[in-house]
């Protein structure tokens, strides 16, 4: 495994003036505060081999060979710039397998290509991959198709909200789509929960977007693993409120610190446009 | 007779590599453990519909690993543990961990586990133990008690006896083994995989009778099912041998039966019974 560059800072937010951000602002936002919740260390670069059966996991989110999700990203990026994509790979790097597995998105020929090409060359393997994060426009697409992987959730959560109350999710707030952005990271969606949910807010009646979006995670936090509900809860509670939170839950006790939470503050109740 | 010979044998490697695009990936093997990736959706049965599916198994034991992951939260991915080669042995199902390489377990202690965001270092242990050739082993991630670091990757070994299979934690518990009802919801995804484990294989769906058989015919054509509708391109020519692994309707004149080729990579399908002589293995 090896890592390249940080992903860089995220630019500050600049509608103070207005009541709201534009999308892009808050996706953005989005995913630097859960990358700092996830361990803050990823990479465009970051490769591995097929140390865990999926053949080379690589970029922002681990995107796979195995798992179908590597392929896809690179073939977006061959069609961005295709002379870019190719001169990324050696003269000893099989590139026209790879082109061919990843156009037919046959899952076993990229394992083929990927596990052949370590075995045999694992120098222009690698060369392949660094150079392609080294790539702003791969870069950009790498960024752009995490944010977009956890948005399509984000949409499904929100969708459901709206469903339990459409007058308090109208508009969505900035800190509301962070929060909810982070939960579909860590724990997918709130499929699982939305009977509670809806009893919750049944009983609770809240009157605010940020009452029923915290029920709503806290909730969902609940349904996590028991190990793992305290730091649901903090992370979640964090963004909320815009500041570090202690959660106790199970005997467990976590303060999930995040520096990137005080961006939240200057624009966490603003709306979110377009959504 | 003979260019026909080498002309059949082409085009069986030829119909191997369809085949296995079209089934299981070409099993990858280091350290004792092999891979390989299911390709086929057909193969991909309950309790793992719609899941990415990837064997693990040991060249030195009976211990087998299916591993189900949804590519859209990886972090729910479970997997089922078992003896292939004992079929009373214990299983184990084992939920939120991912399968891991044994040789990769000394890199994992410097570099971390890569991770959906980073890679995410071990978890602290007294005493590692590393991982010995042909062991399967399973990393659980969980929150860490580090700002630095928020999460760590609890390993495990699973660990085959003689006639026995445990799933050790890197403190030393163990974990329990689960009931036959539980074992009852991976008994068809388990016996639609067997066939591309080596052999030695075990499952209670296949024939206790398992036998090798010799292709008798010129020609024998392979088919997807039992009926003449399904005839693929692909044949294996007089001599060939093959493992028998269904033949519970040999008398309705059809078996399946396993062929491992040259290059190693099994294939599973359905012959003519008249075109086999069984032997006893």
């Amino acid at each position: 495994m090896s890592s390249g560059q940080d992903i860089g800072s995220l630019n500050p937010p600049n509608a103070a003036d207005s009541g709201s951000v534009p999308l892009a602002q808050a996706q953005d936002l989005a995913l630097t505060v859960t990358m700092y919740f996830e361990g803050g260390n990823s990479a465009y670069q970051a490769l591995a081999d097929d140390f865990d059966g999926m053949g080379t996991s690589f970029g922002l989110i681990q995107w796979n060979f195995g798992a179908g999700t590597l392929g896809p990203l690179l073939l977006k990026m061959m069609n961005a710039d295709p002379a870019a994509f190719a001169g990324c790979f050696g003269a000893n790097a099989n590139f026209d397998a790879l082109k061919s597995a990843i156009t037919a998105a046959s899952v076993s020929q990229q394992l083929i290509w990927a596990r052949r090409l370590i075995a045999s060359n694992r120098a222009a393997w690698k060369a392949a991959f660094v150079a392609i994060g080294t790539n702003p426009t791969f870069n950009q697409i790498q960024r752009q198709q995490a944010i977009t992987h956890y948005h399509a959730r984000a949409l499904t959560v929100i969708a459901s909200l709206r469903r339990i109350s459409s007058d308090l999710m109208v508009n969505v707030e900035v800190r509301s789509y962070v929060a909810i952005f982070d939960l579909c990271v860590q724990q997918n969606g709130i499929d699982n929960v939305l009977d509670s949910i809806k009893a919750k807010v049944l009983a609770a009646a809240p009157t605010t977007q940020l009452a029923l979006v915290t029920m709503a995670v806290q909730q969902r936090a609940l349904s996590a693993k028991a190990k793992y509900v305290a730091d649901c809860m903090s992370r979640r509670m964090g963004i909320l409120t815009g500041a570090n939170y202690t959660a106790t839950e199970n005997g467990v006790s976590s303060t999930r610190q995040n520096p990137k939470l005080g961006l939240i503050a200057a624009v966490g109740t603003k709306f979110v446009e377009g959504l | 007779m003979k260019v026909c010979n080498r002309l059949a044998a082409i085009c069986l490697v030829w119909a191997c590599v369809c085949l296995a695009e079209d089934a299981v990936t070409q099993p990858a093997c280091a350290d004792g453990v092999c891979v390989f990736n299911v390709v086929s959706t057909a193969l991909i049965v309950p309790p793992c519909a719609d899941d990415s599916v990837l064997v693990a198994y040991s060249q030195s034991s009976g211990a087998t690993l299916i591993q189900c992951s949804d590519p859209s939260d990886p972090e729910d991915n479970k997997a089922f543990v078992f003896d292939r080669h004992e079929a009373t042995s214990e299983s184990y199902e084992f939920r939120g961990g991912r399968f891991v390489r044994p040789d990769y377990l000394a890199t994992a202690v410097t570099e971390g586990i890569p991770d959906k965001m980073g890679a995410v270092p071990l978890c602290a242990v007294k005493d590692r133990r590393a991982a010995a050739a042909g062991e399967l082993l399973l990393a659980d991630k969980q929150p860490n008690d580090s700002q630095a670091a928020p999460y760590c990757y609890r390993i495990h070994y699973v660990v085959a006896g003689k006639g026995t299979l445990r799933i050790v934690g890197g403190d030393g518990r163990e974990l329990p083994a689960i009931a036959p009802t539980e074992i009852e919801a991976w008994a068809k995804l388990r016996e639609v995989l067997s066939p591309y484990l080596p052999k030695g294989s075990t499952s209670a769906a296949l024939p206790t009778r398992a036998q090798l058989g010799l292709v008798s015919s010129d020609k024998a054509r392979l088919f997807q099912a039992p009926s003449l509708e399904s005839a693929g391109k692909m044949y294996l020519v007089k001599g060939d041998q093959v493992e028998i692994i269904d033949d519970t309707k040999f008398d309705a004149g059809w078996c399946k039966i396993r062929y491992v080729g040259k290059s190693g990579r099994p294939i599973v399908a359905w012959m003519q019974s008249s075109d086999l002589s069984r032997s006893q293995k």
